[in-house]
């Protein structure tokens, strides 16, 4: 993270605004799936995890599930 | 009436492929579904060409636009001060996933790749389904990742819409 965080405002530049959403979503997806398969290797249960997200374990397990079907091949 | 069967039997072959290539992109990068950006990806490596070509006549490098995507990206979180280290190990570097089995879901922008790509015949096209269909299907939706990627590439969609009609009326002219 920079020492300075720019703003932006979503009123004068929703383009710019939305693209940053976009980006922000993908980045915390993927910050998630790696957290999440560590978590798994490390033997963490699916109601640990989404107790640790803040998500019910279907969602948690629905969403992420496949990261562990992989880990597994 | 065969001949227009067998375009019919081509498309639902390249519809098909394009489906599985983009798919296959997006979960490559972690991402459990393919969206319009990933379609553009899977056009530029059908064997037809075509996308290739469109990024050719707009003096540009099809091989680019994967480059062009992460750019966007990095510059759309540096909008918001997301920066340095933690953004470059993010970048691209997403858990790959399993190929996805059961019915086919693309993400929201990649489900209108699909669908307009379905109705081509609709849209008053003749000519067969190629890349760069694609192209202009992804330019028309005039925002989003890809369209942001092309941006960063310098070109606007409208530039893509008018390569792609271009490319399109050359392969129509060479298939009468």
């Amino acid at each position: 993270m920079t020492d300075t965080p720019k703003t932006i405002d979503p009123k004068n530049d929703p383009e710019q605004a939305l693209a940053s959403v976009v980006a922000l979503r993908r980045m915390a997806d993927q910050l998630e799936q790696q957290a999440v398969t560590e978590a798994l290797r490390r033997g963490w249960s699916w109601t640990q995890i989404a107790n640790a997200l803040g998500v019910s374990k279907q969602a948690a397990h629905k969403r992420l599930s496949g990261l562990m079907a992989h880990r597994e091949k | 009436m065969f001949k227009q069967m067998k375009q019919a039997a081509r498309d639902a072959g390249t519809l098909r492929t394009l489906c599985e290539s983009a798919e296959a992109i997006a979960r490559q990068e972690g991402l459990s579904a393919p969206a319009a950006e990933h379609f553009v990806e899977a056009a530029l490596a059908l064997p037809d060409g075509a996308a290739k070509r469109v990024f050719a006549r707009l003096g540009l490098d099809g091989a680019g636009f994967s480059a062009a995507l992460s750019e966007q990206e990095r510059e759309a979180l540096r909008a918001v001060g997301v920066d340095g280290v933690v953004v470059e190990q993010a970048l691209g570097k997403g858990t790959p996933l399993p190929l996805a089995s059961g019915l086919y879901e693309a993400a929201p922008s990649g489900q209108v790749v699909v669908q307009e790509l379905a109705r081509l015949r609709q849209r008053g096209v003749t000519g067969p389904l190629d890349g760069a269909q694609v192209m202009k299907v992804v330019a028309e939706m005039g925002h989003g990742s890809a369209v942001r990627a092309l941006r960063a590439m310098g070109v606007g969609p409208e530039a893509v819409v008018g390569a792609a009609d271009a490319e399109i009326a050359d392969e129509a002219a060479r298939h009468r």
